[in-house]
């Protein structure tokens, strides 16, 4: 099957495509999940050599359950959100720290010649910074919620707790970055 | 903060900047991220294509069993240890009444051809076995 007409295809039927052999299927999901799987690492854990080992081992691990994955339990990124985050807490836990305003990545250069995409920019780094100063499980609801605009019920499967849960988290967090943002709304050029 | 508890307008800015500067996949990390699947993939294949093999073989072994050489061919073509049984026990009674025949042996044959027959063991058989003839 050709690669342009996958785009269409749901997750799940992919990775089932992807079980039975399908080449094609393998380079769709992978063009289609890394950059969420990465982005969402990086929101974790600030810092892209760390995010990238953990969104590869993730999508490893999917690769690997594909052959005994259910259709209808699950959706394939819900499973892999809760995949990158269980990973992400591993690795904080191991005592390794995140590190804030690490670059998130190689900036396109055309477009960082605009003073527009540079206060893009600096926001994006402002925000990925303020984020490492929350609690990890704040960090993560906040990411999902606002970030990645998951809705509660979905970031409550991911996380494992009550939609309450999630929407006190979510409230705490957000509080907790106005404030610290707030001190930069005149650098960073938004309004509170 | 609204009081409605979405993002102010700040804060949708600052987070739609992230989505917008989400870090990207440069092609290193496809490349292994791709490569992953692929192996993994290869796995499922060699899996699939092995069991097919096995299941294969022993399909074929169901439908046409190598046939046994040497003594156990001969065995097998016998009809294996019942047939073989058989054999080895109707070998030892033919011996055995070849070296001792029972006592009712004699009376038997005398009925069958009426005459008064007496059977020896001897290597002069002949005449005892035809007494009518001669002597």
């Amino acid at each position: 099957m050709p690669l342009d007409a996958m785009d269409d295809v749901p997750d799940e039927a992919l990775l089932v495509l992807f079980a039975n052999g399908e080449r094609a299927a393998a380079r769709a999901l992978t063009l289609r999940l890394s950059p969420r799987v990465l982005a969402h690492a990086y929101r974790l854990l600030g810092n892209r050599a760390e995010a990238e080992d953990v969104a590869q081992e993730a999508l490893l691990r999917l690769w690997r359950v594909a052959p005994e994955w259910r259709q209808g339990e699950a959706k394939v990124t819900t499973w892999l959100y809760r995949v990158v985050a269980n990973l992400c807490t591993d690795r904080l836990r191991r005592g390794w720290r995140t590190r804030p305003l690490e670059a998130a990545g190689d900036p396109a250069e055309d477009r960082a010649s605009a003073a527009e995409d540079m206060q893009e920019r600096a926001r994006a780094d402002a925000l990925q910074a303020a984020l490492q100063a929350l609690p990890e499980r704040q960090r993560q609801a906040v990411v999902l919620r606002h970030i990645e605009e998951l809705g509660n019920p979905e970031i409550a499967e991911i996380m494992g707790i009550s939609v309450e849960a999630v929407e006190s988290l979510t409230a705490r967090g957000k509080r907790a970055l106005s404030e610290v943002l707030g001190a930069r709304k005149d650098e960073l050029g938004y309004a509170e | 903060m609204s009081k409605t508890g979405k993002p102010d307008d700040g804060m949708k800015a600052m987070f739609a900047a992230a989505r917008t500067h989400a870090p990207e996949p440069d092609a290193d990390f496809l490349a292994r991220v791709l490569g992953d699947a692929e192996a993994v993939q290869a796995g499922f294949a060699e899996r699939a294509g092995d069991m097919a093999s096995a299941s294969a073989s022993a399909a074929a072994a169901r439908l046409y069993p190598a046939p046994a050489r040497g003594l156990r061919g001969v065995f097998a073509a016998l009809g294996g240890w019942p047939a073989v049984a058989g054999l080895g026990a109707a070998a030892l009674t033919g011996v055995w009444i070849g070296v001792a025949p029972p006592e009712g042996l004699s009376t038997a044959a005398q009925s069958v051809w009426d005459e008064d027959i007496t059977l020896a063991f001897e290597p002069d058989l002949g005449t005892d076995l035809f007494p009518g003839e001669g002597g």
